[in-house]
């Protein structure tokens, strides 16, 4: 069964009881809420991923739900919590969609420490993961959500989780947030991209979120091996230009942008260097989402 | 000039190196630090780590020389000791007292 299956009365019911078995590739989650605009967001943006059964491990139990203060009604907020844990300060309750995907992101990169995640978008075409690590504000989402309405498969927007064991990329796809001015370039680059509605003010502007493609979110067990790593940049009027990056910084940097590279030790450095081994590494400036989408479809593989 | 102390690494087990190019990285178990390292560094750290008993930085820019393939001059020397002053600095290696 997934989302799309269900009457949006259906879903309400279960977020509002017993929670909704969202599987969203490795992980399970049960949300629970009260409030329609997760419900609706859920439905839009979720439609193709499967419902686990409700006695199948649950990997993170959620809460999107209204304080029980005064800001219940005045100038109303919403809570995310995990079990016991409220990880953020309250947002204004048009916010909700939002903290449940940041929510979700803080579950995977807090928790899952059986993986090595890096702050990084991940997408893949014919069996090779193109990495691109970056902080905010740089573009990766905007180039991650182009690349993935022309044909690369999603395994996330936001975090790359490698398995040490076997160097492996997980899957972990899920909408893909836009900030401000990228949701407008995404709607005039794929018109038929499926994004839910905006929510402004957020501590990151206006976002919005993008529907993963259903092809990817049907793949979302078949991991991948790194093929490339690219540091992107957004600058306005840039042509875009795909610069050879050292591998040693590679590795720094991929290093800085990892959640827990500390806690893995000698082997998180072994699985970072063996990524870095494994792929090509460029720096990669541009100010035009077309003439970045058909640099990166001409990008050789590397060699066995 | 009587050699008065010798050069040798920390945590000699726990130091994983991976070189690419003209660089490499270096991770310390014992610190829990990784340090980018130009050529020259990485391989003045491998010498080390390739021996268990402390070396004079004589005998290291003798062994770097003939690895690197090039003269050993008052530069080379003085780049060794700017070398091995920054690695134990960052906790790398140590000096024993000759």
């Amino acid at each position: 069964m997934i989302v799309a299956d269900l009457s949006i009365r259906d879903l309400l019911g279960l977020l509002a009881g017993p929670g909704l078995n969202l599987r969203t590739g490795q992980f399970v989650n049960r949300i629970f809420s009260g409030l329609k605009s997760v419900g609706e967001g859920l439905q839009l943006l979720y439609a193709d991923y499967p419902l686990s059964e409700s006695d199948d491990f649950t990997d993170f139990h959620v809460h999107v739900e209204r304080p029980r203060d005064l800001r219940r009604w005045f100038r109303p907020q919403v809570l995310f919590r995990f079990d016991a844990t409220v990880p953020f300060k309250p947002l204004p309750l048009h916010h909700a969609f939002p903290m449940l995907e940041w929510g979700l992101n803080w579950c995977v990169s807090s928790h899952c420490h059986q993986y090595l995640v890096i702050h990084a978008a991940v997408v893949e075409k014919h069996g090779h993961a193109l990495i691109l690590p970056a902080p905010p504000g740089s573009g990766k989402s905007t180039l991650c959500a182009g690349l993935v309405t022309r044909g690369w498969r999603l395994l996330s927007d936001e975090l790359t989780l490698i398995d040490p064991a076997s160097g492996q990329l997980v899957p972990v796809p899920r909408p893909i947030g836009l900030k401000n001015a990228s949701i407008e370039v995404i709607r005039r680059f794929a018109p038929g991209a499926v994004i839910g509605r905006s929510s402004s003010d957020t501590m990151k502007g206006t976002v919005a979120h993008m529907q993963a493609p259903r092809a990817s979110v049907l793949c979302a067990k078949e991991t991948a091996l790194p093929g490339w790593i690219v540091f992107p940049r957004f600058i306005a009027g840039s042509p875009a230009r795909l610069q050879p990056w050292p591998k040693a910084h590679a590795f720094m940097r991929l290093a800085d942008n990892a959640f827990n590279y500390s806690l893995h030790g000698a082997a998180g450095f072994e699985a970072l260097a063996q990524m870095v081994d494994r792929s090509l590494c460029f720096e990669f400036s541009y100010g035009d989402l077309e003439e970045a989408a058909a640099l990166f479809a001409e990008l050789r593989p590397p060699r066995a | 000039m009587a050699v008065t102390h010798r050069w040798r690494v920390v945590n000699r087990d726990g130091l994983h190196f991976r070189a690419w190019d003209e660089e490499c990285v270096a991770y310390d178990e014992f610190t829990g630090h990784t340090h980018l390292l130009s050529s020259f560094a990485g391989e003045t750290l491998s010498q080390l780590c390739g021996r268990q008993a402390p070396l004079s930085a004589a005998l290291i820019a003798d062994q770097l020389a003939a690895e690197l393939e090039i003269e050993r001059d008052a530069g080379f020397d003085q780049a060794l000791a700017a070398c091995l002053d920054a690695f134990e600095r960052l906790g790398l290696v140590e000096r024993i007292e000759a």
